[in-house]
């Protein structure tokens, strides 16, 4: 008997196939979508006349044809391809911020100022040159800070994507919970809704682009998902992500329900998390350090310069001391530790003072430690400096001021007044031993000295002050000597004894008389009267010292005579070290006042009068290599160009730019018998080499090279990271494909099937009407 | 299994392959149209330091170009005001030859027109080039050269310049010296031998004389004495007598009457003068022109025959600010109490009180000796006898001649730092030239190739939205 459920079963089977093709063609372009097909089976057949036929076709099964390998392969890839399109987005933004190769970047900004320096060497005195060098500073400065703040926001708008991203995640969490919930409900009937497990897979894509995921199916249809270890979805539940700054100062993804710190390891937020951690910081720091090198490296030469004035009225450090050991004293911190940017080492500091009406100069040379000597210590010996006052001010910053009519610098000039003391020529009043040590001589043997006041000072000899009295050194009996007389000394040259007034000039006279014992005689000094006289040899110095160490040349008569008169008068220069370092003719054929060459770019000249040996007369001229080397100069800011400690900070220093003069061109100066300072533009040629030079603190390159390397490295960073982004994507791109293959819905597929099953159903339909037309055979019979 | 093409698959490659392609286009578009190979580091990172540098170099050079031309400028007007100075020395030396030839009447013409010459001398040794004097070395803001008088009255110039110069950065570790520190340029050519020339019999001694220029050395009359015949000096004796000498220098004859109350005197055996007592300050010349002035009335009577005369004098450098007492030694030092320079003087024929012009030879500056020379003429001009002026104004002639000679090694010095500054500009210029190119090598497209880029990037795009178009239209739904 043909049976209607074969039929029946069949026609089902056809619509449900149809349905099938119809729900795969409406979806074909749905992302996610995963096709679906109808498994059929044949039914479990009848026994009809002792024969089994088959009871028809029935629907095993609606299949979801995808592959979860390969999806977790591209939810994988589509992290790796998030973390790294991220990372691009922010170094582009990165380059542009530095916004090279370009006429305004930093880079052409560099050029520029060193290129106004250089102006300056043509036209030194030029005001608007000056206004020029100091406003392609500012630019220079400013275009750092932009830079750098550019940077800074870059970094602090990676945090606000984070948090939007971590958002993201929550969300997303959130709805794969509520997904759990309803495939765990569907469980019970015939299985989960296939658009649920649609629904899921997507939001599972979209969460793998954000976070690196591992999940796992449950029995109960569920899945979980896990984030660096910790469960973000379990169930039907969903944890929450929160972003908090971390004590690092960067920002860290934790759990809002525990608060532990949840590792990200992929995805956009690792990438943006990276970013923050490393896409700024080294520029950042690289800037800075940049700009502190600059800044130092160009105070030190500036502070130590000549502005066109001849010298500075006023300087305020740029830099505050700190209160370190906090106790309200702000000058007994040692200066190692004062809270200064830039260090101190140990060395000297040369001072000089310029009385601008008689232009009187004064060097002096303070000696500082920074391990030994405190902050007070440096003001206390600035401010003993004649001519100048010291102070710490109320916001903790060094004040050097001069004097009324006095004017100061820090350069390394040559003292122009060597002889301040006026020793050469101007003659005291003195007797000379005619004989050489050893003086035999009697204990308790006396003599008188008279200045003049007829009141004679009594010198007695006692065999206490000496060795042996009796073979007494010029050294012994200077110092027996000099001890009993007030106003009057006795010294020792070449191993004779020279008893002389203190003081010189033609009031200046000693009245030596014999006493006891005779020791004059003994000596070989005639008794008598002599008077000093006031003609002084006019000592002038000039030049730019050349040499390497830090020596005093010494300058001294080798015979009696009369500069540019006397025949064969020399004055030999002796160096600290006690080496010879010139002879100077300065008798017969010297031009009072010529400049004679002494050693080491050192030029010194003299002017008319008399000269002794005899009289022991001598000066000394101290000449150093660095005028700062110390480098307290720099670390206080004092005779500052630029401010500030880094590329956030930096600036033209006020006092310069506002009032251009202050700019320090020269390096050394000449004073003038019209009473003026000429200063020339010696400084130029130090800022240009600093700029050609490599710096130490840089590595040995020079300002532009260590920009361009930051510039490179940029470069390097955003094009490597383009590289690698196109070959996640493509990778993705292949893995998709792949999947999509499987997964994905082709029309022509699907058309063909609606076909087939069209056909089938007609089949059904065509059976069911032969069963029929069979049937009603039956009813007629 | 089959490769299955889904249609997502499909539209997806479609995409994908339309914005790989357009964005390739709009690459080659970019480049074609802004020529920049690099328009951001991470276009050739390898390439961006050294484009960096370039543009660096570029920027430095064309600082370095400026700085050229400028400092070309200033040595270039020096030169031209020098070239002018070294003309209107070469007139001075022709005037000086023709008034030296020529009569006596055109001299003080001559006089004068070197007086001209010199004003114009000092003009342009005070020239300027804006604002800047160019012969003061680094003193720019006022005139190098200040003439006035000394405190001795001789003609002075004062340099109120320096020595030292400003160095222009003309190229990388190029410094060219753009100062022109007039001391040197118009001095003379180095110290030579001292002259002498006056009436006094003063000569040169034997030091080394360290005074500049010229000076003048004052012989001053002091006091006479006279042993014999019961003469004795005038009361005008100590301010007018002229002659200076120890005993036997000069001779004085003294005849008296009987009575002691007439005679006659002369001096050096000129002409007798006649005396009636009491005289107590008669002149008496002697055929040189030497004065003594005597007192005839304590004379002895019937005196007849010689009276010893000595008479003292001293010597000054300085106007009689300073002077030493004539000991007729053959070198006593005279010191200049202004500046402390030594005049080494022989003093040993010393006979009469006067002036001598002392020429410090080759030392004096172009300024002085163009001064002396005019004075010289002058004195040429009217000197009733002018041999001792001629062989002054010869003197001065060859010091001028000398100067002449240091002024011209200047400019010979000059024009080598000019040539110096003219090499330096082309180097800059070729080295400017060839960093552009660098720079265009590495940062800027090569058109032809960046033209083909371009079209083929854009025949792809075309091809890739034909295919998509194909593509789309393909589906079994066409053919069922």
């Amino acid at each position: 008997m043909p049976n209607f459920a074969t039929g029946l079963s069949a026609l089902s089977a056809a619509r449900a196939a149809i349905e099938t093709a119809g729900q795969n063609l409406a979806n074909a372009n749905t992302p996610g979508y995963v096709r679906q097909r109808v498994n059929l089976e044949s039914l479990r057949p009848t026994t009809f006349g002792g024969q089994k036929i088959g009871g028809g076709v029935g629907i095993r099964s609606i299949e979801r044809i995808t592959d979860e390998l390969l999806t977790s392969r591209v939810r994988t890839q589509r992290q790796e391809v998030g973390r790294r399109q991220a990372g691009l987005d922010l170094l582009s933004e990165v380059e542009t911020i530095f916004g090279e190769p370009s006429s305004s970047g930093i880079s052409a900004q560099i050029t520029n100022f060193f290129n106004r320096a250089a102006a300056l060497s043509t036209a030194p005195s030029d005001p608007q040159a000056r206004s020029a060098l100091i406003g392609a500073g500012s630019v220079l400065a400013e275009q750092v800070r932009n830079v750098r703040s550019g940077l800074i926001d870059a970094a602090s708008s990676v945090r606000t994507l984070i948090a939007t991203d971590v958002a993201d995640v929550n969300r997303l969490a959130e709805t794969l919970a509520d997904l759990n919930a309803q495939v765990i409900q569907s469980r019970g009937s015939d299985g989960p809704p296939s658009s649920l497990l649609d629904r899921r897979t997507q939001l599972l894509d979209e969460l793998a682009q954000l976070v690196d995921l591992d999940i796992e199916p449950l029995s109960s249809g569920a899945v979980s998902v896990t984030v660096g270890g910790h469960a973000l979805v379990a169930n039907d539940q969903a944890n929450r992500l929160a972003t908090s700054i971390a004590s690092d100062g960067f920002t860290e993804v934790r759990l809002s329900s525990s608060g532990s710190v949840v590792d990200i390891g992929g995805g956009r937020i690792r990438g943006l998390l990276d970013f923050e951690r490393t896409g700024t910081g080294d520029r950042i720091a690289s800037l800075d350090r940049l700009a502190k090198t600059l800044i130092g490296g160009f105070n030190a030469l500036h502070a130590t310069g000549i502005p066109g004035s001849g010298g500075f009225d006023a300087l305020r450090a740029a830099y505050p001391i700190v209160d370190a050991d906090d106790d309200g004293d702000f000058s007994d911190e040692r200066l190692e530790a004062a809270g200064l940017p830039f260090s101190i080492e140990s060395g000297n500091l040369v001072v000089t003072v310029i009385d601008t009406a008689t232009l009187d100069v004064k060097r002096t040379t303070v000696a500082i430690d920074p391990q030994v000597d405190s902050t007070g210590d440096l003001v206390a010996a600035l401010d003993a400096v004649d001519g100048i006052k010291a102070t710490i001010d109320a916001s903790g910053r060094l004040l050097v001021q001069s004097d009324a009519g006095k004017v100061f610098h820090f350069a390394n000039i040559v003292d122009p007044n060597p002889d301040s003391q006026n020793v050469f020529g101007g003659k005291r009043a003195q007797f000379s031993s005619s004989t050489a040590e050893p003086f035999a001589l009697t204990a308790g043997s006396t003599f008188t000295v008279d200045l003049g006041s007829g009141v004679p000072q009594t010198v007695t000899l006692n065999a206490a002050s000496f060795a042996d009295i009796t073979a007494a050194t010029a050294d012994e009996l200077a110092a027996a000597i000099s001890s009993s007389l007030v106003g009057a000394e006795a010294i020792n040259v070449d191993g004779r004894v020279v008893i002389r007034s203190t003081t010189q000039g033609s009031s200046s006279k000693i009245i030596l008389a014999d006493g006891a014992g005779s020791p004059l005689a003994a000596l070989g000094i005639t008794p008598g009267t002599d008077f000093g006289t006031d003609v002084g040899v006019a000592v002038k110095a000039t030049g730019r010292y050349t040499g390497s160490d830090d020596v005093t040349f010494t300058f001294r008569p080798l015979s009696d005579g009369t500069i540019g008169a006397t025949q064969g008068l020399q004055v030999s220069v002796i160096d600290s070290n006690g080496r010879s370092v010139a002879v100077l003719d300065v008798g017969q054929g010297y031009t009072p006042g010529e400049m004679i060459e002494v050693a080491d770019g050192i030029k010194i000249s003299f002017g008319p009068g008399d000269v002794s040996k005899n009289s022991n007369e001598f000066f000394n001229l101290p000449v150093t290599a660095e005028s700062d080397s110390a480098r307290v100069l720099e670390a206080f800011g004092i005779g500052a160009f630029f401010e500030g400690t880094d590329a956030s900070t930096i600036s033209v220093a006020s006092d310069v730019s506002d009032d251009p003069s202050l700019l320090a061109v020269g390096r050394s100066q000449a004073f003038d018998a019209n009473g003026n300072i000429n200063v020339d533009n010696g400084n130029v040629a130090r800022f240009l080499a600093l700029r050609d030079g490599g710096n130490g603190d840089l590595g040995d390159r020079t300002f532009s090279e260590f920009y361009s390397d930051i510039i490179a490295q940029v470069g390097l960073e955003t094009s490597s990271s383009e590289l690698s982004l196109e070959t996640q994507t493509s990778l993705l791109e292949s893995v998709e494909s792949r999947l999509e293959q499987i997964r994905g819905v082709s029309i022509d597929e699907e058309l063909a099937d609606l076909q087939r099953f069209q056909q089938a159903y007609q089949a059904a339909a065509r059976y069911i009407t032969a069963v029929n037309d069979v049937t009603q055979l039956l009813f007629n019979i | 299994m089959a490769f299955r093409v889904t249609n997502a698959l499909t539209s997806a490659f479609t995409k994908q392959n339309l914005a790989r392609t357009s964005s390739r286009r709009f690459e080659a578009e970019q480049r074609v149209s802004d020529g920049k190979r690099i328009s951001r580091p991470s276009d050739d990172p390898g390439q961006i330091a050294r484009l960096l540098a370039l543009k660096r170099n570029s920027s430095e050079i064309e600082q370095y170009g400026v700085n050229v031309a400028e400092s070309k400028a200033i040595v270039s007007s020096a030169n031209s005001a020098l070239e002018k100075i070294s003309d209107l020395i070469a007139d001075a030396q022709e005037q000086t030859v023709a008034g030296l030839n020529g009569a006596s009447t055109d001299r003080s013409a001559v006089a004068s027109a070197l007086r001209g010459i010199l004003d114009q001398v000092v003009a342009l040794a005070n020239a300027k080039l804006g604002d800047r004097y160019l012969f003061g070395g680094t003193i720019t803001d006022r005139p190098p050269f200040v003439v006035d008088t000394d405190p001795s009255g001789q003609f002075r110039v004062t340099y109120q310049g320096n020595d030292d110069v400003f160095q222009s950065e003309v190229g990388p570790g190029l410094v060219s010296n753009i100062s022109v520190p007039g001391s040197n340029i118009f001095a003379g050519t180095g110290r030579t031998a001292t002259s002498f020339v006056g009436p006094t019999g003063a000569a040169p001694g034997t030091g080394d004389d360290s005074g500049n220029a010229v000076d003048r050395l004052i012989v001053a009359h002091g006091i006479t004495t006279y042993a014999g015949g019961g003469l004795t000096a005038g009361s005008s004796s100590a301010t007018r007598d002229t002659v200076i000498g120890a005993a036997g220098t000069h001779t004085v004859a003294l005849t008296v009457d009987a009575t002691g109350s007439t005679g006659t005197i002369a001096l050096n055996n000129g002409t007798a003068v006649s005396f009636t007592n009491p005289e107590t300050n008669l002149a008496v010349t002697g055929p040189n022109g030497e004065v003594i002035y005597v007192n005839t009335s304590t004379v002895t009577p019937g005196f007849n025959g010689q009276v010893a005369l000595t008479a003292t004098g001293t010597l000054s450098i300085d106007g009689g600010q300073s002077s030493v007492a004539v000991n007729f030694s053959n070198n006593q030092q005279v010191f200049d109490a202004h500046n402390g320079s030594v005049l080494n003087v022989d003093s040993t024929g010393i006979t009469r009180a006067g002036t001598e012009d002392v020429s410090y030879g080759g030392t004096l500056d172009l300024f002085s000796s163009l001064s002396a020379l005019a004075n010289s003429f002058s004195a040429l001009a009217t000197a009733s006898d002018p041999t001792a002026a001629r062989a002054a104004a010869e003197g001065y002639f060859d010091e001028l001649k000398s100067s002449h000679n240091t002024l011209l090694r200047a400019l010979s010095d000059l024009g080598t730092r000019e040539a110096r500054l003219d090499a330096a500009e082309d180097r800059i210029g070729d080295l400017d030239v060839r960093i552009k190119e660098l720079t265009s090598t590495v940062e800027e497209v090569d058109f032809s190739e960046a033209i083909i880029d371009y079209r083929s990037a854009d025949t792809t795009y075309q091809s890739a939205l034909a295919i998509a178009a194909r593509v789309n239209q393909l589906s079994l739904l066409d053919f069922l």
